[in-house]
């Protein structure tokens, strides 16, 4: 098991750290230095094995943590959310190296994770869980493309709702109320109340069905991600290349078939 | 140009030396101003003396088993209550209660217990467990149990402080390494009390060989608790030499000094980093 926090035994080095679980397990000491020394291997920090981990930066301890669980070949490995203290440059790092680690390892790898990036950049299978109850299990693409629910949705980066009626339902297509179109995520029927789903990057501001007034802009280098208001007083984020300012009137288009409806509730 | 904020340490050096250092030296100076015989002449007394000297090893023998007791006393309950659990606020309560008692009270409450006819003989009497002569006060065992009482408390606080603060994470990551409960607490928890067990020994040893209210009342002043605060009572206000008490003192401060710095030598071989796992 690897700690969100490490839980690095402060008051011994990096190999009596490594080698605690074979300590525990009875193995010779010869054989543990030898596993222990291919552990630290594989996990790159050779030549630290004296340090105490209060000598090593964040991303070190992280990977003494790894080498630490893995030494024991444990049947299952589990991760704790292990990067959500480390800073953002070190976390992409982190994650290829864990990557890297678990297919050198080949033993399965239960990673948990509040962040949908880190999800669908490291999982070959995702389970959304809420509320204690698992919500969807698929690969990263399908999840990607296709929540099972609302919630689901939410997690995978469709940050904007926008609440309607059905008005027509055409196979998968569904036309609902202000002209927006998109697809069925549930066998719906006219009249029903629904909550669609997009992400940022599916909106732009063009001419579309939806208007409103900008809001808040966040600057983000290639693009940037806007806010605007809706006359409803629906929040709706955009992300786009247009130059806008605050106050600006806009309307805002959707990508065709990225608008996913669910059913309410 | 130098840093002249430590300046402002300067009122609280001077409390200190006003409180502290002037006092002590006084005494220290005192003590070679014997009142007859050279500069030396008290130490010299001291150590010759088949009243004042044997004062040392009957101190230590009260004051060094009484901080064992308490210290290892104390550990595996703190341990034990390291994790909130219900009625913990009671239990603790009751362990701390003796630490608001006087050494006085405490002696007046264990000669009714302990006494020849306290309620401890009669009891075993009445349940027939033990009909000879209960000794427990009025001797060594009575000055042990009275320190063993008021210093409890303070060593069980000051562990319990050190326990807690002990990430417990720690203890879960070895125990999902293999680590029972016995191990969990030799390699993880022991190790990194050991600083803290080294600072509450200190604190516990210095009270407890500075004992003098129940060396008199539960013990037997004259002879076998004759320790060594009794030593320098006398000196002062019996004979009313000064000098000598100073001296006394002066020998008593040092013995202390001496358990204390080889306790705190060797916590230099322990580890004495931070307690956690990691960043929180």
């Amino acid at each position: 098991m690897v700690f969100q926090n490490y839980a690095l035994f402060p008051h011994m080095s990096v190999r009596a750290n490594v080698g605690f679980g074979l300590r525990m397990r009875g193995v010779s000491g010869t054989q543990i230095d030898n596993r222990v020394a291919r552990a630290l291997e594989l996990v790159q920090l050779s030549g630290h094995e004296e340090k105490l981990p209060g000598q090593l930066s964040g991303g070190q301890q992280q990977r003494v943590a790894i080498a630490r669980a893995i030494v024991v070949e444990p049947p299952l490995v589990l991760m704790d959310e292990p990067l959500s203290n480390l800073d953002a440059r070190l976390r992409l790092e982190m994650r290829a190296e864990i990557r890297r680690i678990h297919r050198s390892l080949g033993r399965a790898t239960i990673y948990v994770t509040h962040d949908q990036e880190e999800a669908l950049s490291m999982a070959d299978r995702i389970v959304v869980m809420k509320d204690g109850r698992a919500r969807q299990v698929g690969a990263p693409a399908e999840i990607y493309a296709e929540p099972a629910d609302l919630d689901v949705a939410r997690f995978m980066g469709y940050r904007n709702e926008l609440a309607a009626t059905v008005e027509h339902v055409q196979g998968s297509e569904v036309l609902l109320s202000g002209g927006l179109r998109g697809r069925a995520m549930a066998s719906l029927s006219a009249g029903e109340r629904v909550h669609a789903a997009i992400r940022p990057e599916d909106l732009s501001l063009a001419d579309g069905p939806l208007q409103g007034r900008v809001d808040n802009i966040e600057y983000g280098g290639r693009d940037s991600l806007v806010d605007v208001v809706l006359a409803d007083r629906t929040r709706v984020h955009v992300r786009t290349h247009m130059q806008t300012r605050l106050g600006d009137e806009v309307r805002i288009a959707l990508a065709p078939h990225r608008l996913l409806v669910y059913r309410d509730g | 140009m130098r840093d002249r904020t430590v300046l402002l340490a300067a009122p609280a050096a001077l409390l200190v030396a006003a409180l502290f250092i002037y006092p002590f030296a006084y005494g220290l100076l005192l003590s070679f101003e014997p009142a007859k015989g050279d500069r030396l002449a008290n130490y010299v007394q001291f150590f010759s003396s088949d009243r004042l000297w044997p004062t040392i090893g009957i101190t230590l023998k009260l004051a060094l088993p009484a901080t064992l007791i308490n210290v290892g006393l104390a550990l595996p309950i703190a341990y034990r209550m390291r994790v909130p659990s219900r009625g913990q606020k009671w239990l603790t309560t009751v362990l701390v209660v003796p630490i608001t008692l006087g050494t006085v009270l405490i002696a007046e409450g264990m000669l009714t217990y302990f006494g020849p006819r306290g309620w401890l003989a009669q009891f075993l009497q009445l349940l027939h467990l033990y009909d000879g002569p209960i000794r427990l006060t009025h001797n060594y065992w009575g000055v042990l149990i009275s320190l063993v009482i008021s210093g409890f408390p303070f060593a069980f606080l000051l562990i319990l402080s050190y326990v807690t603060g002990i990430d417990p994470v720690l203890a879960r990551a070895a125990a999902t390494l293999g680590a029972g409960a016995w191990a969990q607490f030799r390699h993880i928890y022991f190790p990194l009390l050991l600083p803290g067990l080294a600072m509450c020994f200190c604190l516990a040893f210095v009270q407890a060989f500075s004992v003098f209210p129940s060396a008199v009342l539960v013990g037997s002043p004259a002879g076998p608790t004759r320790v060594i605060s009794i030593a320098a009572y006398e000196a002062a206000f019996e004979l009313y030499d000064y000098s000598l008490a100073s001296a006394v003192a002066m020998v008593m401060g040092f013995v202390q000094l001496a358990i204390v710095a080889f306790v705190l030598g060797a916590r230099r071989l322990a580890y004495r980093g931070p307690v956690t796992g990691g960043k929180g």
